[in-house]
């Protein structure tokens, strides 16, 4: 029976082929949308590349420091004094790191500029982000804590800066700093906050040891435990040492918050800047499902009314139907299957539009080093996006269609 | 022939409410993008109330928290830099203009709260920057050593806070009492896109450090490169070798500023072009299949001696009632927005220029999408209608 449905169903998508370009290119579009704005999502939260641990870490990267009188309140990224405190001394993380945030810097090659972002990190960043070198190695413990020289470049700064020579043990000059390259690394995309940069140097290759003292400002911390499953417990170990940490100015900065965030929830504490509350995942998942479904909903309309008008075009096929016995049911399962397959193969052309547009959209170089990756989840939330597009433009349609009075269908009216 | 249609389209409304639906939520869409781009093109072409030729920002991030010291290396790259040869003019800001980053304030009067934003300006700048003065005078040396701060306003805000009356001298409260000097034209930090709002400056004076300030701008000779920067970066390194210095010139700044506004504006208007062709497909499937079941109507109306042009009349018209029905219906959702004022910067004048726009934009689409049905319903014969089944 469903051999003969899905035949059907074939035969009469190639019957009316103006009908059935309109719909694939309704469905097709709209998918091509949805994909890539999950997909962007996606990359974001659970990102591959060198942040593929994502699942096993948090991120120490906001903080804030109120004053006793209340009226003054900072607010920054934590600062190194403070992570060194809190962070380093964690017994339920398995790594944890220290870093800057990317600072844009500036070097020059035969008088023409070349902008970087320079992070500095310490060496167990290198063991909880997972970065490609394509050359070299990362700096090691040692290395980190003297403060040597050191650099390890994203792949297209080597470019710049030495066409497509080996990097390795050149110098290059930044900010009037001079630093030997010992690694090369594939580029990381600008959505992977946490290792975005394109070069990196010890936290101690820097001159000045001021930023030691301060407890606000510039730095973030990485936790990382053995497994996903150990997250939690490690939460609650930061928030119990947070609460134990004093300012080195107590009387001054009585009130101290901080917040360790997943990669979801880096995103969620956006649109919040309260750090004592809980970071509104729940309300940004319910945000980004509203817009998708609010996009949809004038393609939706769209389909619906074509595929109203494609059924009184078969009002005398189904009056034939009904008369024979056809119970609605079989009407409506029917017409249901026939236009999921349509929302199918709508899709797969969607499918095909949308890794064309991720390939134009990545050659722009709109969004630095992003290249998308489809993998499981997309592709499932997509399967799911065209499911309901497919139901709920064929339910209404369906359901007028299996009330037809079977006399006046096999009139071909209704 | 109108007003028939009109009732018999009004009569049939029942059978017709999905494309209703359907043309009710295209119209809002693009009445939204319509009134997003109008509002955009306002704000672009309002005055800027500043020059951005010939000159660079230098944006500094020190390694230490200290305000007084800071303020102390500051003002000296301040005096080591206005005497290079290249610079004429070197002066401080809080953020540089086209950043999108500047202080704000919401400054509490008897005529109500005004959202403002704000920077520290040291003295020469506005004129330095052409910047308009309308009333009163610039900052000099006679606002040192007040009790109350001297401040200069955009004539927004002067508007706001003294309506039509004469801001100079008048105090009023922000943080701490403030006495306006002078009132300019505007100055729109934060670029071209952004929307026109109040401003705010206040002296910077570089003796107080509570008057902080994060950047150093620079007038440079006219035909100064770009490649004068590796020895500017050389001499603010030797200045203060543990502090970052990031260099653009504003109109660079201004360049990434429009262009990043342009794509926000972009990206809407390609997804509502898309919808609308889809809108459009589908009412022309709609239309099609209607006309080929309406032979015997059609065919009947030929018979009793309507000419082709009547019939295909008949067809445009009709989908015109239909659409016409759904911009009524948008538009008594759509008019909420001006009645509430939710959207500051949209004027009724702008909004009625978008209604308008849109109205237009959606029946020549539908007039578009009715015409080739219409083609169609010309071509039933009499005959065939009267020998109907």
């Amino acid at each position: 029976m469903l051999r003969v449905y899905i035949l059907l169903a074939l035969k009469v998508l190639q019957r009316r082929k103006f009908y059935t370009f309109i719909s694939l290119f309704c469905i097709s579009v709209t998918l091509m949308a949805v994909l890539l704005v999950t997909s962007l999502i996606e990359n974001i939260i659970h990102p591959p590349g060198a942040e593929r641990n994502s699942q096993r870490y948090l991120a120490i990267d906001k903080m804030s420091m109120t004053a006793s009188n209340g009226s003054s309140n900072q607010r920054s990224l934590p600062g190194y004094q403070f992570l060194n405190a809190v962070v380093k001394p964690m017994e339920t993380a398995q790594l944890t790191s220290i870093f800057s945030l990317h600072n844009e810097v500036l070097g020059f090659r035969n008088g023409k500029r070349i902008k970087s972002q320079l992070k500095r990190t310490d060496s167990q960043y290198w063991e909880i982000l997972q970065f490609d070198f394509i050359e070299g190695r990362p700096f090691s413990k040692n290395e980190a804590t003297q403060g040597q020289n050191l650099a390890i470049i994203g792949e297209s700064t080597a470019r710049q800066y030495f066409d497509d020579n080996s990097a390795l043990g050149q110098t290059i000059t930044v900010s009037n700093e001079n630093y030997q390259v010992i690694g090369v690394v594939k580029d990381v995309p600008v959505f992977q906050i946490n290792a975005y940069a394109d070069i990196w140097v010890p936290l101690f290759a820097n001159p000045s040891t001021a930023f030691t003292k301060q407890a606000l400002g510039g730095y973030m911390g990485l936790i990382m435990a053995e497994t996903s499953a150990q997250v939690p417990a490690m939460r609650s170990e930061f928030n119990k040492r947070l609460s134990a940490y004093k300012h080195p100015d107590p009387k001054k900065w009585p009130t101290i918050k901080a917040t360790a965030n997943s990669k979801f929830e880096q995103l969620a504490r956006l649109l919040d800047r309260n750090l004592e509350a809980k970071p509104k995942t729940k309300e940004l998942t319910i945000g980004i499902i509203a817009a998708i479904i609010l996009f949809m909903l004038l393609p939706t309309i769209n389909l619906v009314n074509l595929n109203i008008s494609r059924i009184l075009e078969r009002a005398s096929e189904i009056g034939v139907r009904k008369s024979f016995g056809a119970r609605s049911s079989h009407l409506i399962s029917q017409f249901l299957l026939e236009n999921i397959i349509l929302t199918f193969i709508g899709g797969i052309i969607g499918f095909a539009l949308a890794l064309l547009m991720m390939y134009f959209i990545s050659l722009s170089g709109y969004f630095p080093f992003h290249s998308f990756e489809i993998n499981f989840r997309v592709l499932m939330s997509a399967v799911s996006v065209i499911l309901f597009f497919g139901l709920l433009s064929g339910v209404y349609p369906a359901w007028k269609m299996s009330r037809m009075n079977p006399i006046n269908a096999l009139k071909g009216a209704i | 022939m109108f007003a028939h249609i009109f009732k018999m389209m009004w009569q049939r409304k029942r059978a017709n409410t999905l494309i209703i639906i359907e043309l009710v939520v295209a119209f809002i869409v693009l009445l939204a993008v319509v009134a997003f781009i109008r509002v955009s093109y306002e704000t672009y072409n309002a005055p800027l109330g500043f020059e951005y030729k010939n000159t660079w920002a230098i944006e500094f991030e020190p390694d230490i928290k200290d305000r007084e010291q800071i303020t102390t290396t500051a003002k000296q790259t301040l005096q080591i830099l206005s005497q290079l040869p290249e610079v004429e003019d070197a002066h401080t800001m809080y953020f540089p203009p086209f950043i999108g980053a500047s202080s704000s304030q919401t400054i509490s009067s008897n005529n109500g709260d005004f959202y403002t934003l704000s920077t520290s300006i040291s003295d020469g700048a506005p004129q330095a920057m052409g910047m308009t003065l309308l009333a009163g005078r610039w900052f000099d040396e006679r606002d040192t050593d007040q009790t109350i701060q001297s401040v200069i306003i955009n004539k927004r805000l002067k508007n706001g806070l003294f309506g039509d009356k004469s801001a100079i001298n008048k105090t009023f409260d922000h943080d701490t009492k403030v006495r306006v000097v002078g009132v300019f034209e505007d100055f729109r930090q934060m670029g071209e896109f952004s929307p026109v709002g109040n401003y705010l400056m206040y002296r910077a004076n570089l003796d107080n450090p509570k008057n902080f300030f994060r950047s150093i701008n620079i007038w440079v000779k006219p035909g100064t490169t770009r490649s004068f920067e590796e020895k500017l970066q050389k001499i603010l390194h030797q200045s203060a070798p543990n502090w970052q210095f990031k260099v653009n010139t504003w109109e660079q700044l201004r360049d990434s500023h429009i262009s990043s506004g342009m794509v926000a504006r972009f990206v809407p208007a390609v997804i509502a072009l898309f919808l609308m062709l889809m809108v459009a497909f589908g009412l022309l499937g709609v239309l099609w299949q209607n006309v080929t079941r309406r032979t015997q109507e059609l065919g009947l109306r030929r018979a009793m001696g309507a000419t082709a042009t009547m019939v295909q009349m008949q067809i445009v018209f009709e989908l015109l009632v239909i659409t016409m029905i759904s911009i009524g219906i948008g538009l008594l959702i759509a008019i909420q927005i001006p009645i509430s004022g939710v959207i500051e910067a949209l004027t009724w004048g702008m909004f009625f220029q978008s209604v308008t726009i849109s109205t237009v934009i959606i029946m020549l689409l539908s007039i578009a999408c009715a015409y080739y049905p219409s083609l169609i319903a010309t071509r039933c014969l009499p005959a065939d209608a009267l020998h109907y089944e």
